[in-house]
């Protein structure tokens, strides 16, 4: 059972693949949404950690291209935007539980992951 | 309604607002990624009281993406403190090349979403006296045109020079050559803008560039 994540920031996004990991999550990284859409037909997700703004497209556009792809994949989302009215239009707008404001702590993002595998995540 | 950009003084504030935005997500950014870097550590350590020994070069790599992160922030802070307090004075003696290199920090995030290049290419000695925020609006007024122009690929260049008497910030086109007479720029707001700037705007007829240009005497 595999992880995408998804985050222009390199660094934050590797680091975060190397923690869930050493977690005993199995995670894949990519700083595109083309990228991530050439790793999803070649590898089979259960779930996608998508960054809200990604250069090129939306992570909320990424998520219709992706569960075209995977019809089985879950979401959930994280971003910048700190506002309480950004917040709340955000997970609106993307239609899942969660969505998460940055900085995400591991606890809380292993959590979540859980909750949306239904514990299956390790 | 009226156009929220009409005017010099509702312009300045919707661009405080929007570098303010930008500003407030890069810093959430940084904030993540040192949060998992630090996280990072605190695994090794975790690791090691376990018995699993820790590879320095391991450790070194966290360590060194700390401090690029920081340097970032600290980058993005220095300039945007420098647009809070560009307000101070009416006019001030400033570098222009500070103001080119402050609203590409500033709005690296919103350059990127636009998937173009912008490079700052400064010589030494730019000085002039100008409103220091009214020319930091003025410039992102004329990068924002050039920006929203889509399908073009080519990196847009910022040029600070100075020579007879004159201190000049010159935008490239990217080659686009009808690029600021579609893009209406300068209009009437970028005028009022550079009077209060103290300076002058006009397209150079032989480079296609947008040139806003200062009096150097006076810097």
């Amino acid at each position: 059972m595999r992880i995408l994540l998804v985050d222009d920031e390199v660094e934050l996004v590797s680091t975060l693949a190397e923690r869930l990991e050493l977690r005993g999550m199995d995670a894949d990284w990519q700083e595109t949404a083309a990228g991530a859409i050439e790793a999803a037909g070649k590898q089979s997700y259960a779930i996608a950690v998508l960054d809200v703004k990604l250069p090129g497209a939306s992570g909320l556009e990424l998520r219709v291209r992706l569960e075209q792809m995977q019809p089985e994949m879950k979401f959930i989302f994280v971003t910048g935007h700190g506002c309480e009215e950004a917040f709340e239009q955000g997970r609106e707008a993307a239609g899942c539980e969660y969505y998460l404001v940055k900085p995400v702590s591991i606890e809380l993002l292993v959590s979540k992951i859980e909750d949306v595998l239904g514990k299956k995540a390790r | 309604m009226a156009d929220s950009r009409s005017s010099p003084a509702k312009a300045g504030l919707v661009f405080f607002g929007t570098v303010s935005a930008a500003v407030s997500h890069e810093m959430r950014n940084a904030l993540a990624a040192l949060n998992e870097n630090a996280g990072l550590l605190g695994d090794f350590v975790l690791a090691s009281a376990k018995g699993r020994p820790v590879d320095p070069a391991r450790v070194e790599t966290v360590n060194g993406r700390v401090a690029r992160f920081v340097s970032r922030a600290d980058a993005l802070l220095t300039s945007f403190s420098r647009l809070a307090h560009s307000t101070d004075q009416d006019h001030q003696v400033v570098d222009l090349r500070d103001i080119a290199d402050d609203v590409v920090t500033l709005c690296g995030r919103l350059i990127l979403a636009c998937g173009r290049e912008v490079q700052v290419a400064a010589q030494p000695g730019g000085t002039v006296n100008t409103s220091p925020f009214f020319a930091r609006l003025l410039l992102w007024r004329c990068l924002e045109a050039a920006l929203a122009d889509e399908g073009q690929q080519a990196p847009l260049v910022i040029a600070v020079a100075r020579s007879a008497g004159v201190a000049q910030i010159r935008i490239s086109s990217g080659g686009d050559e009808d690029l600021w007479q579609r893009r209406g720029i300068p209009g009437e707001l970028e005028l009022e803008l550079c009077a209060l700037a103290l300076s002058t705007i006009a397209v150079d007829r032989r480079s296609g560039e947008m040139t806003i240009t200062w009096d150097s005497r006076n810097g």
